[in-house]
C-alpha cells in the first residue's frame, strides 16, 4: 500500500510530523472548484444525455470505455504511484502539489464516474446483459457489487477528504496536521479503489471475452 | 492515525489536535451501504419486475439511520454550522443533478410503478446522505465557529 511519510525526508523516524507550512511559505492562490473546468463537465454530461436519449450504441460504448479506462488508470496511478511520491515530499511541496492537484480531481472524478456508470448501465440494457437469462449475468451483478464497494469508499471517505483538504488549504494558516491526515485518507482510499479497479478489469475482460 | 501535534523545537507553535466528534461519517456510510445494496438488488433484476421486499426493508433501515445521524448532528456543540450548510448546499445541488440523471435513465428505460417509487426513494436517500458526509468532513476541521452558533 501507499506509505505516507511523516515529516520531512531525513527527519526523525515516526516523529517530527508536519504541523504546518514553514514561516514565509506563500501558499499558491487557487479556487476550490476550478471554474474553467465546468464547461467541460457540462459538455460531457450533455453528450452523455444525448447518447442515452438516442440509444446510440457507439456513443454509449465510447463513453463507457473512455470513462472506465480513465477511472481505472487514475485510481491506480494516484493510489500506487502519486501517493507514495506525495508522502515523501516536503511540507511546502506537498501543499503546493495539493493546491494544484486536488481542485482538478474534484471535477474530474465525479465526471468520469458518472459517464462510466450511466453509459455502462445503458449499454448493458441495450445489449441484454441485464437480463437474468444472459449467461454471464452473474459477472454483471459482480461488477455492480464492486462498483458499490468503490462508491461507498469514494463517497464516504475519498471525496469528503478531497474537499476538506481544499478548505483547509484555503485557510490563512492551514493546519499541516489536518492536511496530512486528510491526504493520507485520500491516498489510502485511492489505493483501495485502485485494488477494486483490478477486480473490475477482471470482470470486464471476462464479460467481453 | 498517529498522535501528532508537536512542532520542531523553536519552530512555529504546534496546531491543536483536531477535536473528536461522534461517528457521523461511519453512521452515514452505514446508511449509504443500505441504499447501495438496495440499488444493486433492484438493478440486478431490471428491466423485469424485481422483488421489492428487501429493497423496502433497506429503505426503512437507511432512513432510520439517516434520521439518527441528523439527530446526532443537530446536538453537536461548537460546530461550524455555517461551513456545514455552505458545503451541504453545493454538494446537495451536485448530487441532486447526479440523482436526477440516474432517475432520468430509469424512466427512459420504462421503469414504472412501485419499482420506480422504490428506486426514487433509494436515490433520495443517496442524495441526502452524500452531502451530509461531505459537509460534515469539511465542517469538523473548521476552527472558526461563529458567535451564537451551536
Amino acid at each position: 500500500m501507499t506509505a505516507i511519510g511523516h515529516g520531512r525526508p531525513g527527519g526523525p523516524p515516526g516523529g517530527g510530523a508536519p504541523v504546518g507550512p514553514p514561516p514565509g511559505f506563500a501558499r499558491p492562490e487557487f479556487s476550490i472548484v476550478p471554474k474553467l473546468g465546468l464547461p467541460f463537465v457540462a459538455a460531457v454530461l450533455i453528450g452523455l444525455i444525448t447518447v442515452i436519449a438516442g440509444d446510440w450504441l457507439w456513443g454509449l460504448t465510447w463513453f463507457h470505455v473512455v470513462g472506465g479506462a480513465s477511472w481505472t488508470v487514475i485510481d491506480l496511478f494516484v493510489g500506487f504511484i502519486v501517493g507514495p511520491i506525495i508522502g515523501r515530499m516536503s511540507v511546502p511541496a506537498r501543499i503546493e502539489f495539493s493546491t494544484r492537484f486536488m481542485p482538478k480531481m474534484l471535477l474530474l472524478m465525479p465526471t468520469v464516474v458518472t459517464m462510466t456508470l450511466a453509459s455502462g448501465f445503458q449499454l448493458a440494457r441495450h445489449l441484454g446483459y441485464l437480463d437474468p437469462s444472459y449467461p454471464r449475468h452473474a459477472w454483471i451483478v459482480a461488477s455492480m457489487i464492486v462498483v458499490g464497494v468503490m462508491a461507498t469508499v469514494a463517497l464516504g471517505y475519498l471525496e469528503p477528504a478531497n474537499i476538506a483538504v481544499l478548505f483547509e488549504l484555503k485557510k490563512e494558516k492551514p493546519n499541516g496536521l489536518v492536511i496530512d491526515r486528510l491526504m493520507k485518507r485520500f491516498i489510502y482510499t485511492s489505493g483501495i479503489t485502485g485494488l477494486a479497479q483490478v477486480a473490475t478489469l477482471i470482470i470486464m475482460t471476462r464479460i467481453a471475452s | 492515525m498517529s498522535g501528532h501535534g508537536h512542532g520542531a523545537p523553536g519552530g512555529p507553535p504546534p496546531f491543536p489536535e483536531p477535536r473528536s466528534f461522534p461517528r457521523i461519517t461511519e453512521i452515514g456510510i452505514l446508511s449509504m451501504i443500505c441504499v447501495i445494496v438496495g440499488v444493486i438488488v433492484m438493478a440486478a433484476k431490471l428491466p423485469g419486475a424485481p422483488p421489492l421486499g428487501l429493497p423496502i426493508g433497506l429503505i426503512v433501515a437507511a432512513a432510520v439511520i439517516l434520521t439518527i445521524n441528523i439527530a446526532v448532528l443537530a446536538r453537536l456543540q461548537d460546530f461550524a454550522c455555517y461551513r456545514f450548510w455552505q458545503v451541504f448546499r453545493w454538494g446537495g445541488l451536485a448530487y441532486l443533478i447526479i440523482a436526477g440523471m440516474i432517475e432520468y435513465a430509469f424512466i427512459y428505460d420504462n421503469t414504472r410503478g412501485s419499482t420506480l417509487v422504490v428506486l426514487t426513494l433509494l436515490l433520495a436517500l443517496f442524495s441526502a446522505n452524500v452531502p451530509i458526509l461531505l459537509a460534515f468532513t469539511v465542517a469538523r476541521f473548521e476552527t472558526r465557529v461563529r458567535a451564537g452558533e451551536r
